[in-house]
């Protein structure tokens, strides 16, 4: 107490009135009960604060936790190959197609994802109508499984078969890899359960005429390191989840030169550089899902560690992974979005959120870093751009750490908020923003709006008391 | 120029994005810091390397780096190389100052967030509901800061663990259900304006703690620093944990010579390492403990102890200067004469906020009053009963324990539920004195002696001043410099007929004469 007092108060305000009269540092916070008032979660929460320590003191979760954060900030991604995905993963089998989120039947996938897991049947030739692919799967004959059983990641519903193009993301630090596909492009997609013959024409392409000119080009350049676009992305106004048109640009200057040398021809090099410079402002996304994915996976099943380590969609239900718990999905019913919608739709058209892109906000950016991004102030339902801001403050009391290699301008270059623990969220009630694209419920229909969505506060809940099971025995 | 890039120091930071702008600001700031001639952070994109090769701070591990690697000139004394290094490895892990942004006049929602606005926090005041504090006091020893901890309702076990966790990490837990300490002459929670000085004070309970302040105050002394520990510190069970790291604070502190330890119930082995620690201590220690029969264990230490909390004052004053004058702790108020007798006698009823004060009162009335009597704080041959129960004979209630205060505010913030008892007390037959406390300080009711004459005033209109034949006893526990100060409290009081004592245990002793009618 000798450097004088500096106090925090939770509670009346009197008992901070002689603080205030006499100059001496206070602060008042905005408290409200923790865990919503829950008393069993507020018990769980109480304690894994009080147990759990060395001989020191120290909490072996804060330990655990900031053993996940070092190794999450040192990651390196480094996207190295493009190339199909069954040459990639042996273990693909031929009958098989991916799916985002967290494991789910055929029977009872939503439609926007049957209607791509349809449209992956019919790319790979699997099936030559839509009825006979669709007999397929329900008979099991073709089998649907889970993006991440293959360590891949990809957007909204995520359907990825063998000979689709893959994006080989490396940690340099770690020395991990993961998987993501090559982004279609707005409007008409697959990953919004599009399965009509432009859709397909447009998936052969890249698998044809990109992937194969795209991985000369990173073969020649020995790869491109992720994090230096993504800090310069951030920094010009993109979160990297609903926004990606600077990390796009700034993809494809590193890869341009290469690419006039790789492409066939200089007809093939002009439908390249039309889709990546002018066409697909979201190209980036795939490639900071998959750089996402190093770095999180190396904060994987660290015991006492209650860092959220993935976070995915089915389109049904939300899934999460907590780094001690390993590979086990904690699982509730996926929100709606609330956003905007385009034109002639409505949220009554609206699938419930889907996808593994929420990966990126494991990692700090997207939702996570609303702050950056003024340009999506009014997408996202915030009044003005201080109540965007007010978002990203929101987000550093739910997270350990922040990125210095994410510094968000807008916030006097902090960095992103990284490192989700699962015992703030529960206690604060703060639920992480995910920014995500909107899929109609029907298949074959396609992408009707973007908006914000959060995790159901069951599934941390959830995650929590498993947990504390685990730890507590 | 190769003797000059010889001594130029390079970092490479592979893979680090930062912006131009940024890094020139980084390289000039580390330049100051360090005291190096030339620090230059710049991306080793082609450009940049030429720039360096023109100064002459182009080094080999430089000239390799690639365009998305972050590189850092340092030309400097080579002792100041690892100085230049840290400074700039420390600026681009931490922006300037955590997040300025134009969000931050918004309160933080969090205790972690708190802290980071509040560099350097050190203490966590805390008063919400005991089902929530105990979690936020987890937080906020976890986080490294000693608590205040005022909310009640925490089980003995949760209490157990939270100072457990405080001791494991050096710090205080002064709690649950504190009322009271006054630190840097801050007043925390239910605390006097009193003078600094040289006594330091440990306290398991708030009232107690004020009532030793404010009496040092009255005889010229004052306090360097008073710490609350809890109600049930000294129980064996929880063993004195936080009370143990308050001597170690107190031995610690230069400003404090002498400690009073006041205390209540300690249980038989605390008692026994307690008295071993003070015997060790550097500083004289004086105790006072409620409940307590024999003081075996003090005396083979060497420890004084005093029966009461007036008397722990005079002693403590003896002990610093032996001509001070301790008279006026025992005044009485003006008018206090032979007539002032109830009409009849008749039984007492005693009616606190504090603790302590209630305790102290009814081991003195147990001593001077035969017959049966009662409390809902245990006595030494005092019946135990809840403070909703009726009861046969003298009754004493502390009505700041959880029976009254769970989901109710103490009555030293909302005295409502005191003063019904009040009224209730005055309106019954069989009593015929009044015992009560007013205290003082931050953030207790205002003019609580001015409510207080009013709960008289309603309980006269209700007997048909009947109950003006009784007796209505108080000691003001407070100070001259408190608002309202105890003088203005001790007026209001005396004029509508209220007796007020010096101090707890004398209003003690004159309710319990007055109850057998006898002379005063």
């Amino acid at each position: 107490m000798a450097k004088g007092l500096r106090a925090v108060n939770i509670g009346l305000d009197d008992f901070l009135s002689p603080f205030r009269k006499g100059g001496v540092p206070c602060a008042d916070i905005d408290w409200k009960p923790p865990a919503q008032g829950d008393s069993e979660l507020i018990d769980i929460l109480f304690n894994l604060a009080v147990g759990f320590r060395n001989a020191d003191g120290d909490s072996l979760i804060d330990i655990a936790n900031h053993t996940g954060l070092r190794r999450i900030l040192a990651a390196q991604p480094v996207v190295r190959r493009v190339r199909p995905a069954r040459e990639l993963i042996p273990d693909f089998a031929e009958n098989v197609i991916l799916h985002a989120g967290p494991p789910v039947k055929w029977e009872n996938m939503c439609g926007p994802m049957r209607g791509a897991i349809v449209g992956a049947v019919l790319y790979e030739g699997l099936a030559p109508s839509e009825a006979e692919a669709e007999r397929l799967l329900h008979s099991g004959s073709i089998a649907c499984q889970s993006n991440y059983t293959l360590n891949v990641v990809a957007p909204m519903a995520g359907a990825v078969s063998r000979s689709m193009p893959l994006f080989l993301v490396e940690n340099e630090t770690a020395g991990n890899i993961a998987y993501s596909p090559l982004n279609e492009g707005v409007g008409h997609a697959l990953r919004f359960g599009e399965n009509h013959p432009p859709v397909l024409a447009r998936l052969k392409w890249l698998e044809e005429v990109l992937a194969p000119a795209l991985d000369r080009a990173l073969v020649g350049l020995g790869g491109v390191a992720l994090k230096p676009i993504m800090s310069q992305a951030l920094l010009m106004g993109d979160e990297m989840h609903q926004r990606n048109v600077a990390a796009s640009l700034a993809f494809y200057r590193s890869v341009a030169t290469e690419l006039v040398d790789a492409a066939e021809s200089a007809d093939d090099l002009k439908s390249i550089v039309s889709f990546l410079a002018r066409e697909n402002e979201q190209f980036f996304l795939n490639l900071a899902m998959a750089a996402a994915k190093t770095a999180m996976d190396t904060a994987r099943i660290i015991p006492h560690s209650t860092l959220i380590t993935a976070m995915n969609r089915n389109g049904v239900d939300f899934g999460m992974h907590l780094s001690a718990t390993g590979d086990r999905w904690f699982t509730a019913p996926s929100l709606y979005p609330k956003g905007l919608y385009f034109p002639g739709y409505t949220e009554t058209d609206a699938n419930p959120d889907m996808g593994d892109s929420a990966i990126v906000e494991c990692y700090g950016i997207g939702g996570m870093a609303l702050g950056a991004v003024p340009s999506v102030t009014h997408l996202v339902g915030a009044g003005n751009l201080m109540e965007s801001l007010e978002y990203t403050v929101d987000m550093n009391h739910i997270c350990i750490g922040r990125d210095p290699d994410l510094a968000i301008p807008n916030c006097d270059f902090a960095g992103a908020p990284t490192g989700i623990d699962v015992c703030r969220v529960v206690a604060t009630g703060i639920l992480p923003l995910i920014i995500s694209g909107v899929a109609h419920h029907k298949p074959g229909v396609g992408q009707v709006g973007t908006g914000l969505v959060t995790p159901p506060m069951e599934v941390m809940n959830k995650a929590l008391r498993a947990f504390y099971q685990t730890v507590a025995g | 120029m190769n003797e000059t890039r010889s001594e130029v120091h390079c970092l490479v930071l592979p893979g680090v994005y930062r912006d131009s702008v940024f890094l020139m600001k980084l390289s000039s700031r580390a330049r100051e810091l360090s005291g190096a001639r030339q620090v230059t952070a710049l991306m080793a994109a082609p450009r940049n390397k030429e720039l360096l090769a023109q100064s002459g701070l182009l080094t080999r591990d430089i000239e390799a780096a690639g365009p998305d690697d972050l590189v850092v000139a340092i030309d400097a004394e080579r002792e100041l190389n690892p100085v230049a290094e840290k400074a700039v490895l420390d600026l681009l892990a931490k922006p300037p100052r955590a997040l300025r942004s134009p969000t931050e006049h918004l309160a933080p929602k969090s205790l972690p967030m708190a802290c980071e606005r509040l560099e350097e926090a050190n203490l966590a005041i805390i008063s919400v509901a005991g089902e929530y504090a105990k979690y936020e006091a987890a937080q906020a020893l976890s986080s490294g800061l000693d608590v205040f901890l005022y909310s009640d309702n925490i089980s003995l076990a949760d209490e157990r663990a939270l100072k457990r966790l405080a001791a494991a990490k050096g710090l205080l837990l002064m709690g649950p259900d504190c009322g009271s300490a006054v630190i840097d002459a801050m007043p925390l929670g239910f605390a006097n304006r009193v003078r600094q000085g040289t006594v330091g004070i440990i306290s398991t309970s708030g009232t107690g703690l004020q009532e030793v302040g404010c009496l040092l105050d009255r005889c010229g002394l004052g306090i360097s620093t008073a710490l609350g520990v809890g109600g049930r510190d000294l129980v064996d069970d929880i063993g004195g944990i936080s009370t143990k790291t308050a001597l170690e604070r107190l031995e610690g502190d230069a400003k404090t010579q002498i400690i009073v330890v006041i205390g209540g119930d300690p249980g038989a082995e605390t008692r026994r390492e307690l008295a071993g620690m003070c015997r060790r201590l550097g500083k004289p220690v004086l105790v006072r403990y409620a409940g307590v029969a024999e003081y075996g264990a003090e005396d083979a230490a060497g420890i004084p102890h005093a029966g009461t909390l007036r008397d722990a004052v005079v002693m403590t004053a003896e002990r610093i200067a032996s001509i001070l004058d301790t008279s006026d702790l025992d005044l009485p108020s003006p008018g206090v004469r032979e007539k002032d007798r109830p009409s009849k006698s008749g039984l007492v009823r005693g009616l606190f906020s504090g603790g302590m004060l209630c305790r102290e009162s009814a081991e003195i009335c147990r001593a001077l009053l035969p017959g049966a009597m009662h409390s809902n704080v245990r006595v030494d041959g005092v019946g135990l009963i809840g403070g909703h129960e009726p009861a046969d004979g003298h009754v004493f209630l502390d009505m700041g324990t959880d029976e009254f205060t769970m989901g109710r505010p103490h009555p030293l913030l909302y005295p409502e539920q005191k003063l019904a008892r009040i009224v209730h007390e005055l309106c019954a037959p069989e009593v015929s004195v009044i015992l009560t406390d007013v205290v003082l300080g931050n953030a207790v009711a205002p003019n609580y002696a001015g409510q207080l004459v009013r709960a008289i005033d309603r309980a006269a209109a209700l007997t048909d001043g009947k109950s003006r034949e009784k007796r209505v006893v108080a000691n003001v526990c407070g100070t001259e410099s408190d608002t309202p100060s105890r003088s203005s409290q001790i007026d209001i009081l005396l004029r509508s007929g209220v007796t007020v004592l010096g101090n707890n245990a004398r209003a003690a002793a004159y309710a319990a004469k007055l109850s057998l009618g006898g002379t005063v």
